[in-house]
């Protein structure tokens, strides 16, 4: 095990190279540069020309490629915002907290409301409750979730005038943007839980527990919901590295600082640096949440433990 | 179920697998009346031009945010066209690219799911590298780098959706397929000298399939809704072309004063992919081989 | 399992019910910021709350991004213009000293001699001189955020309270003199050179308030400055007032916020309202006893350009004439809402001092009726060849051209000229495609100057360094050199301008569409008057207030 874990490790070193060689180029052959959205519409060709110079913009691939390369994975230095003239780590310093926070609450809310609201189908299938429940957590998949988070603050902050309609001062600016982040997770949880459940629960090792004569409590939660949870795991781990990337809309909307609108107008001010930096850091939450997902896979689940262990090709 | 005569054995007629799910499927409430309404959508959509008199980019200045009234029951927007009409053409586009990319999305990466899966070792490292490298871009990210790359427009905006969407279909196939992977049934099949080809799709892939199915199912509404983030902010379908997300996107900064303009894309939106949604899980069940009645 | 289910979900349901019961002007980080609720009684307030766009940072050099604003109130500039095309006047000049109050300049020579006062300090202590602002200009000048400066040669301190401009040329140009002392922050650079973001997200100004806190993507909060510089009250002019303790800058992106934000009382200014959400403010409507809209027409005027290269249809004058033949400005005002957007009949409107009424009593493009403009159309397509090419626009992907673009488009459609799909791109696309052309054949955009309607033509058709304009015009063509006539201040006459004008209708180079109504919404229990910089933004601290 251990050594599958140091494998996955390595690897992981590979994955964020390449992630870093891929927005790197990508963003090269994006059409623009950043004197176009830096400078005012009047100035000339030739000064933004100049303007790109100084950036560094202009030079040849390689150059660019081999320096980015340079000061990212040996001198961990992200760059300098050419837009918010601030280096990027520091900004993501302020803001992934932000985006984390709000990302890790969601998927909580997720976990707790989804999974058993799920199993809690799964029991009664078919029947009314059932029924409702799924549709109502269709719903909520189904809903933009911008025209929802408009539509609370039309409601909880004209309406009511519970809550701040923006801004993140205090905590009850969050409770708006969490709910809007975690509505569509916690139906599509509930859904894939009950999924998951209805698939293990007619599986021989439950009828056999039953047969065994163990109480329902625990044929449901120690038997059947561990096995059953390993989908919804990986949904969950992917949806990590989903809410770490922030939902852009949700963000504009609130009007909070987050990753997610930092990334967006880095793209649209072609700002390189914050682009390739939000990009890494995303991908490097993202691997890891993989990887301790994968894990837990092991755990959970002795059959795939052993495959990691023994190196995983069958024969 | 065929009668018995009295003293004679008949064999039970067989059913055919399809037969059966479709028999289940229908029987299901939820995914009947999404079948139907989903079907309902997309016969509107093909047949709008027959469905109503209006073009969609009839524009119309004394109809500017018109209410909803008996000539136009949608109301109109901030140009004076019909919403209804646009709502109606509209759907071609967002149907059409839900649809395209979910699906090629989703057959591009089961495929992919399951070699890796099955193969396991070095293949499936190499393939769940890949997979991360991707992944770690988000969908939307990608989505969004890609239509300002190759320009806006209907098939660039497939093709960034469809790129977007294959990781997902990658790692779920995969997770099913390491659990199944060391099945007796399987080994039945190796031990009978079966084609790997045929162990994939043929035996191993129903049993994989079903979160597969939920997920693609899920993934036609992400779609359709990422599509309509995509054009929220901009990119994707150009105007004048009608697009519920667009149409979304025109009616946020009313929504105070007009709050129809963003109610009737948004229901739409919702409409189409909570019948999409009732469908896919009412699929599942039926295809469940181990669901019996 | 159904229990521990219900007993979730009621505890987040009572969650969120206590989050309810505070008072709702909790939002973004403030210091003694008195309760601004819509309804509070306006005698003991003290902040003013202003929602602008984002600011990517508070730097000085970049004076053109969004959400800056809050930078006339912080810095000071050489000069400052008296509201739109007003006049010049000495800020940190010294009016009292020189020929033309505040500089000194020989007709005939390519210098200019400002003089400073001499008691100016910074909100950090330290005196400005000379040196200070050679320093300001020289790194205006290196950062490339200045436009238009390449007349520039050098500036020197000629003692600690005199500096000297030389240009490369006498500046005999309208407005040239301002583009320069009117748009140039002057600061120390002791203070530059101890700040480690280079002020990108910190400021230390000569202006009469002072930065108290900046929070990236959320928001800036000032204070009065308690040790302004400027001790002879007479002396400051009404645009560099501190009338109020405080003032707070929010940072909002979406309009539907900015609404909602009135509605709450969570900000008190709104400087560009939709004029679809105002009604609530206006008299009759909902918050009319707390707000008020001031409305003015924007210097910026919607128009739709050709480009006359060889690669696009618009190459021919007839093709040309026929596109803009069959818009119909009356048509476009009434699409845009008769309320939002007034008609215009120049590439400029009515705003600006050397503007002609007389234009619109001419017979063109602009001017025709709208039942007139068919056989027009089908007149110049005739002699143009046209046999279905589609045209291609192309506009910056906001809401307001977005509309623009497919009303021209309906019209082009109506009147029998194919039109391919809009292109609606992000600002950076929008330059790359702009500068290429063989991707756009009208453009659908904006603009405008600060002064007079010869500059807002300077830049649409200044000559970049490809030698051709921004529609691809050539250099050498006729309208540069008309152009540049009336731009001389001394040849700069009713009649050159209307030669100008008369110039490029005749060529149908572009059309003029509308001109945008801006919609202020500001609490009117706290705000009398309203005070506006040369580009029409509001100086919260140059307001009169009620208290």
């Amino acid at each position: 095990m251990k050594k599958y874990v140091l494998q996955r490790c390595l690897w992981l070193i590979v994955v964020l190279l390449c992630v870093g060689f891929l927005i790197f180029t990508v963003m090269y052959f994006v059409p623009g540069k950043p004197a176009d959205v830096l400078l005012t519409a009047e100035a000339t060709a030739q000064e933004k020309y100049e303007f790109n110079q100084k950036l560094g913009v202009n030079d040849p691939y390689i150059v660019q490629l081999g320096r980015y390369m340079y000061n990212t994975f040996i001198k961990f230095d992200f760059g300098t915002s050419y837009v918010y003239r601030v280096p990027v780590l520091q900004e993501l310093n302020n803001r992934v907290p932000r985006t984390l926070t709000l990302g890790t609450i969601a998927i909580v809310i997720n976990a707790f409301i989804g999974i058993p609201l799920g199993v809690a189908c799964a029991m009664h299938q078919n029947k009314p409750l059932d029924h409702l429940l799924m549709i109502l957590a269709m719903a909520g998949i189904s809903m933009p979730d911008f025209w929802l988070a408009l539509m609370m603050i039309l409601l909880f902050s004209v309406k009511l005038k519970w809550l701040p309609p923006f801004g993140i001062g205090s905590w009850q600016n969050w409770i708006m943007p969490v709910i809007a982040c975690s509505v569509q997770g916690v139906a599509v949880n509930a859904r894939q839980t009950r999924s998951a459940v209805l698939e293990t629960i007619r599986a021989d090792f439950v009828t056999t527990a039953r047969a065994k004569g163990v109480p329902e409590h625990d044929v449901i939660y120690k038997h059947m919901l561990p096995n059953a949870l390993i989908p919804v795991i990986n949904m969950l781990g992917g949806a990590f590295g989903r809410a770490i990337a922030g939902t852009v809309v949700i963000e504009t909307v609130f009007s909070f600082p987050g990753v997610g609108v930092y990334m967006m107008n880095g793209i649209n001010g072609r700002d390189y640096p914050v682009v390739r930096g939000c990009v890494l850091v995303l991908a490097a939450f993202s691997a890891v949440a993989v990887l301790i997902v994968d894990l837990i896979y092991g755990f959970i689940d002795p059959r795939i433990k052993a495959q990691y262990e023994g190196g995983g090709a069958h024969k | 179920m065929t009668e018995m005569a009295a003293g004679a054995v008949k064999p039970r007629k067989k059913e055919s697998y399809t037969r059966m799910v479709m028999k289940r499927l229908l029987t299901n409430p939820t995914a009947a009346i999404g079948l139907v309404i989903l079907a309902i959508i997309i016969l509107v959509s093909v047949f709008a031009p027959f469905l109503t008199k209006y073009s969609p980019n009839d524009i119309d200045y004394t109809l500017v945010y018109a209410a909803p009234s008996a000539a136009h029951p949608f109301g109109c927007d901030a140009l004076g066209r019909d919403m209804l009409t646009r709502l109606m053409y509209g759907g071609r586009y967002s149907l059409t690219l839900g649809f395209t990319a979910a699906l090629v999305g989703a057959v591009i990466g089961v495929s992919i799911g399951l070699v890796a899966g099955y193969a396991g070792g070095m293949t499936d490292m190499i393939v769940m590298r890949i997979m991360d490298v991707w992944s770690s871009i988000p969908g939307m990210l990608l989505a969004i780098l890609i239509s300002t790359t190759m320009g806006a427009g209907f098939g660039n905006t497939i093709l960034a959706m469809t790129v977007g969407g294959i990781p997902g279909g990658v790692r779920g196939t995969r997770a099913m397929c390491l659990k199944e992977r060391e099945m007796e049934y399987l080994e039945a099949e190796r031990a009978q000298n079966c084609s790997t080809v045929r162990i994939l799709f043929k035996h191993l892939m129903p049993n994989v399939i079903s979160p597969t199915i939920v997920g693609t199912t899920m993934s036609i509404g992400g779609t359709i809704m990422g599509a309509a983030g995509l054009a929220y902010i901009g990119l994707g379908i150009q105007p004048p072309n009608p697009e519920w997300g667009s149409m979304l996107s025109e009616g946020r900064s009313v929504i105070t004063t007009h709050p129809y303009v963003i109610l009737f894309p948004g229901l739409c939106i919702a409409a189409t992919v909570l019948c999409i949604n009732m469908f896919g899980d009412g699929l599942r069940d039926a295809l469940d081989p181990r669901l019996k009645k | 399992m159904k229990k521990l289910l219900s007993a979730l979900i009621s505890g987040l349901m009572v969650l969120s019910l206590t989050a309810c019961g505070s008072s709702s002007s909790t939002a973004a980080a403030a210091s003694g910021a008195a309760s601004s609720t819509g309804s509070a009684t306006a005698q003991s307030f003290d902040t003013i709350i202003e929602a602008t766009k984002t600011a990517s940072n508070i730097d000085p050099l970049n004076m053109n991004q969004s959400g800056k604003n809050f930078l006339w109130e912080v810095y000071e500039m050489l000069f400052d213009l008296d509201g739109f095309g007003g006049d010049m006047y000495g800020v940190l000049a010294d009016s009292s000293k020189g020929e033309y109050k505040g500089y000194d300049h020989e007709a005939g020579t390519p210098e200019y001699t400002v003089y400073l006062y001499q008691n100016i300090k910074d909100s950090a202590g330290n005196a400005i001189t000379a040196s200070d602002v050679v320093f300001s200009y020289n790194t205006m000048k290196d950062s490339g955020y200045a436009h238009g400066w390449n007349t520039l040669a050098s500036v020197d301190a000629v003692d600690d309270y005199t500096v000297k401009f030389t240009f490369t040329r006498e500046l005999t140009k309208v407005g040239e003199l301002s583009a320069y002392w009117a748009r140039c922050f002057v600061f120390s650079q002791k203070a530059y050179e101890a700040s480690a973001s280079k002020f990108a997200s910190d400021a230390v100004g000569t202006g009469p308030y002072v930065l108290k806190s900046y929070t990236a993507g959320s928001g800036i909060t000032l204070e009065k400055n308690p040790n302004y510089w400027q001790t002879d009250t007479t002396a400051i002019h009404t645009q560099h007032q501190a009338n109020i303790e405080n003032i707070q800058y929010k940072f909002i992106d979406e309009d539907a916020t900015n609404v909602v934000g009135l509605q709450t009382g969570d900000v008190d200014i709104v400087e560009e309202v939709a004029t679809k959400s105002i009604t609530d403010f206006q008299d009759g409507g909902a918050y009319a006893d707390t707000y008020d809209v001031y409305q003015h027409a924007n210097n910026l005027t919607d128009m739709a350009l050709a480009n006359v290269s060889s690669d696009s249809v618009c190459n021919d004058i007839n093709m040309r004439l026929a596109l803009f033949y069959a818009i119909d400005p009356v048509g476009v005002v009434n699409y845009m809402d008769t309320n939002s957007v007034k008609s215009v009949y120049a590439l400029g409107n009515a705003n600006f001092p050397d503007y002609d009424s007389g234009w619109e009593k001419e017979d063109n493009y602009e001017t025709l009726s709208s039942d007139a403009r068919a056989a027009k159309v089908k007149e110049y397509l005739d002699k143009a060849g046209y046999n279905g090419q589609k045209i291609k626009i192309l506009c910056l992907n906001e809401e307001h051209y977005k509309n623009l673009s497919q009303v021209v488009g309906s019209m082009l459609n109506a009147a029998g000229i194919q039109t391919a799909d809009v292109q609606a791109v992000d600002n950076s696309t929008y330059q790359t495609l702009l500068a290429d052309s063989t991707d756009w054949d009208l453009d659908v955009c904006g603009w405008a100057a600060n002064d007079f309607i010869v500059n807002c033509w300077d830049h649409i058709f200044s000559v970049g360094s490809t030698g051709k304009t921004g529609t691809f015009i050539d250099q050498n063509d006729q309208l540069i050199t008309l152009l540049n006539t009336a731009r001389e201040t001394a040849t700069h006459t009713q009649e050159n301008v209307d030669a100008v004008h008369e110039y490029y209708i005749s060529q149908a180079y572009g059309m003029g569409l509308c001109q945008s109504i801006v919609n202020v919404v500001y609490n009117s229990k706290k705000i009398t008057k309203l005070v506006f910089t040369d580009k029409s933004m509001i100086l919260p601290g140059a307001c009169t207030y009620t208290n």
